[in-house]
């Protein structure tokens, strides 16, 4: 018991910065944190090392946020918004007022991806996943996400340097 | 030599994570260096993306608290399952447990997602309760005469109880399944 609650403290703050990706509000996303951990502590007995602990928390977080947004069917995530809007205007998202300069304008080049892009580069680089468990979660193999994240990262640093 | 450059750069991402074989990782670095084009890229590709995200509170706080919050639940679980336990016995002809321990069986499995969780709780207070009925004298009416007879009475008590929480368990699981649709 011990043990899992130390790689709960572990995997807390990646959660918690994935959703806050996800959602650009820290109230939120503190509230989806709290409850993928109140599911993941209530149903550890499911949990059946299949895969890993990090794994199958955030396929219980991605389950969440997608319920958070079929509940609240006006509100379109951060990345739709990002994605409606030019980039001279990002700084008029109160969803980013507290996010620093850099971090929102990689934010905003994320979500000009394709969904299923987004998602990979969403894991890695806030999840902080392996390849290996990102493959999992989105029903590819390894190398699939070690590759296309790859590539993908090169293809913003483009874009973020041309565009400063 | 722009065949050597695709391939390189195919291989960058295994290279960083120096998952290549020893005669690739040779020919990936010999070709940085001698393509300027080639090693921007790998240079570039070092840099991590700017991602820092101010932390959110404590998880020690958070995980107390839901650790908390579950154990009172689970004790009241626990508590249910004696209750229902005492209050029913087939020697008295009490019927009422095929609703109550089917009940128990879905609520407990929503609940945790788990038959063995499910059935522990509905099968251990169930034999702990009837051990003490059959094998003490404390409650003279039923006191079996040998240790033999009295496990076996114990044991034909729990697995019709545990039957119906199996088929709680069953409903429950029918439930999940359609709510996750
Ligand atoms: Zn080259």
């Amino acid at each position: 018991m011990k043990k899992l609650e130390e790689e709960y403290e572990e995997i807390q703050p990646k959660i918690y910065a994935f959703f806050y990706a996800k959602t650009g509000n820290s109230a939120t996303a503190q509230d989806l944190c709290h409850d993928t951990f109140y599911e993941a502590c209530k149903n550890i007995a499911s949990f059946n090392g299949h895969s890993t602990l990090s794994t199958w928390m955030f396929s219980i977080a991605t389950n969440l946020l997608k319920k958070h947004y079929r509940k609240n069917k006006y509100q379109l995530s951060l990345m739709q918004k990002l994605s409606l809007v030019p980039e001279t205007e990002i700084h008029s998202l109160e969803e980013l007022a507290e996010i620093k300069e850099d971090t929102r304008k990689l934010l905003y080049h994320i979500s000009k991806l394709e969904d299923s892009e987004r998602e990979i580069v969403l894991l890695r680089i806030y999840g902080e996943l392996s390849f290996a468990e990102i493959g999992a979660l989105i029903g590819k193999s390894e190398n699939y996400a070690r590759v296309t994240f790859h590539r993908l990262k090169l293809r913003i640093q483009k874009t973020m340097e041309v565009s400063l | 030599m722009k065949t050597n450059c695709a391939v390189t750069q195919d291989l960058l991402p295994l290279y960083e994570e120096e998952l290549l074989q020893p005669d690739t990782q040779r020919f990936v670095e010999e070709h940085l260096q001698s393509c300027q084009e080639c090693w921007k890229i790998a240079e570039q590709s070092q840099i991590p993306l700017p991602s820092k995200v101010n932390p959110g509170s404590s998880p020690k706080k958070m995980i107390r608290k839901i650790t908390v919050k579950l154990t009172t639940i689970q004790i009241f679980f626990v508590a249910i399952a004696f209750v229902l336990a005492m209050s029913t016995t087939v020697m008295n002809d009490n019927r009422d447990f095929i609703l109550t321990y089917t009940i128990l069986g879905v609520a407990v499995y929503l609940f945790y997602r788990s038959v063995l969780v499910a059935i522990l709780l509905a099968a251990v207070p169930n034999f702990i309760w009837n051990c003490l009925l059959y094998m003490t004298d404390i409650f003279r009416d039923y006191y079996a005469d040998s240790f033999f007879e009295a496990l076996g009475m114990a044991l034909i008590n729990l697995a019709t109880h545990l039957l119906f929480t199996v088929i709680g368990i069953a409903i429950g699981f029918c439930i999940r399944k359609i709510m996750e649709e």
